[in-house]
C-alpha cells in the first residue's frame, strides 16, 4: 500500500516537473535598458535587450557572412582556431554533436569564428571543414581582421584575444553562444563539457518551440 | 536484501580489481593531455585528428609512441588510410615515469597489451629528437 502510494507521488512529480519545463523559457541575456515610450498617449517602460550587431566576413568558401545570413534562423557561435592546442578540438567535437542532431534543420545554422585570421585563410578553412566533414550552408567558419573579431567576441560578451604566453598563442573562452531570431543572446555553455552540450542541444528545442 | 548486499561487494571489488590493473595515473594524463584531441575513447576526431584505437600507425611505429608524446609532431602521415597534416605540441613537462605509464595505458587500451619499463621507455627517450 505504502509502496503504491510512494509510486503515485512519484508519477505526480515527474508530472509537476514535466509540466514545469514546458513553460520554460530561456533567459534573455546581456545587458538590460529600460527605456519609456509613448504608447498611445500613456508612458510606458520597455526594456531594450541586448543584441549582436551586423558584421560581414568571409566564410570557407569565400562567401559573405551577415547577419542576414542567418534570418529567421537561430544560430550557434563560438570562438577558436585551426592550431588550437588546448580545448578546440574538443569544443568542436561537442559542437558537431549539436550539428549532428540538427543537421536537417533548416532554423539551425553554425558560426565559427578563427580569433587567428592570419593563418587561418580560406583555404586553411576550408580544409578543417573538409576534414569535419560539414556542410557550409549550414555551418560558417569565418575570417575577419584581428580588430573586427575581438570586437565580435566583446559583443558576445566572452573573451577572445592574443596572448604570446598561452599555448597557441591565443585565449578565448570555450564558450558555445546561443542566439535567437532577433540576434539576442539566450544560453551560454561550456563547449568542453559533455553535459552543458547535452543541455545545449535541449535547449535549442525550446528556443524553435518559443512563439509558436 | 542479501542478495542486494553481495550484489555491492561485488561491484567494489571489481571496482578496486579495475583500477588496481588500470594503474590510474596512465590514464589520468591522458585524460588530462591527450583526450581533448584524441577523444576520450581514442577515438580521433574525424579527418582532423587520428586516433589510437585501432590505429595501424601506431601499430607500426610503437616504439616512437615515447617520442611522439614528448617532442610532439608535426608531420604529414597516413593513419587507417587517411593522410593527416595536423600538429601535435610536445608534452615538455610530463616526467619519465609519466610517460611510461600513459605508454602502457595506451597499449593496454589500444594496443598489444605490453608492458615497458621506465628503463626501456628512457632509452627510446634518449633516441628522440
Ligand atoms: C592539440 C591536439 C593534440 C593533442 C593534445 C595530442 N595530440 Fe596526438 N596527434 C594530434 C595530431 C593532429 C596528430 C597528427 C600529427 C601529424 O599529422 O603530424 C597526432 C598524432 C598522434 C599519434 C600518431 C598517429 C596515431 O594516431 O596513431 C600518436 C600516437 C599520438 N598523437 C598520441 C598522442 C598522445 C599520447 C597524446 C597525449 C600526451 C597526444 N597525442 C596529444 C593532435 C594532438
Amino acid at each position: 500500500m505504502v509502496k503504491g502510494k510512494i509510486l503515485l507521488l512519484i508519477i505526480g512529480l515527474c508530472v509537476m516537473v514535466a509540466c514545469k519545463d514546458a513553460q520554460k523559457q530561456l533567459p534573455i541575456l546581456g545587458p538590460k535598458e529600460l527605456v519609456e515610450k509613448d504608447v498611445n498617449g500613456k508612458i510606458a517602460e520597455d526594456t531594450i535587450f541586448h543584441t549582436i550587431p551586423d558584421f560581414r566576413f568571409r566564410d570557407q568558401d569565400s562567401n559573405w557572412v551577415s547577419l542576414a545570413t542567418f534570418n529567421d534562423k537561430i544560430y550557434i557561435a563560438d570562438f577558436f582556431f585551426t592550431t588550437c592546442p588546448t580545448i578546440c578540438p574538443v569544443m568542436k567535437s561537442n559542437l558537431l554533436k549539436v550539428y549532428d542532431q540538427y543537421k536537417d534543420s533548416n532554423s539551425v545554422s553554425f558560426l565559427s569564428h578563427t580569433i587567428d585570421p592570419l593563418h587561418d585563410s580560406i583555404p586553411v578553412l576550408k580544409d578543417y571543414a573538409n576534414r569535419l566533414d560539414i556542410n557550409s550552408f549550414k555551418w560558417h567558419l569565418v575570417n575577419g581582421s584581428k580588430d573586427s573579431v575581438y570586437a565580435m567576441a566583446k559583443s558576445y560578451l566572452v573573451s577572445a584575444q592574443e596572448d604570446k604566453e598561452a599555448p597557441g598563442g591565443f585565449i578565448h573562452s570555450g564558450a558555445l553562444i546561443l542566439i535567437d531570431k532577433k540576434r539576442r543572446i539566450r544560453g551560454y555553455y561550456d563547449g568542453t563539457d559533455d553535459k552543458a552540450t547535452a543541455k545545449l542541444i535541449e535547449d535549442i528545442k525550446l528556443l524553435l518551440n518559443e512563439g509558436r | 536484501m542479501k542478495a542486494g548486499e553481495h550484489l555491492i561487494y561485488l561491484v567494489l571489488l571489481m571496482v578496486f580489481l579495475v583500477s588496481c590493473a588500470d594503474g590510474p595515473t596512465g590514464e589520468k594524463t591522458y585524460q588530462k593531455s591527450c583526450a581533448n584531441c584524441h577523444g576520450k575513447e581514442g577515438e580521433g576526431l574525424k579527418k582532423l585528428i587520428p586516433p589510437l584505437a585501432g590505429s595501424d600507425f601506431l601499430k607500426d611505429k610503437k616504439s616512437e609512441l615515447p617520442c611522439i608524446i614528448r617532442k610532439g609532431m608535426y608531420d604529414t602521415i597516413l593513419v587507417n588510410g587517411h593522410k593527416y597534416i595536423g600538429n601535435m605540441p610536445g608534452n615538455n613537462e610530463l616526467s619519465v615515469i609519466e610517460i611510461t605509464n600513459l605508454v602502457n595505458y595506451i597499449n593496454r587500451e589500444w594496443g598489444d597489451h605490453s608492458y615497458q619499463s621506465e628503463q626501456e621507455i628512457q632509452v627510446e627517450l634518449d633516441k628522440c629528437d
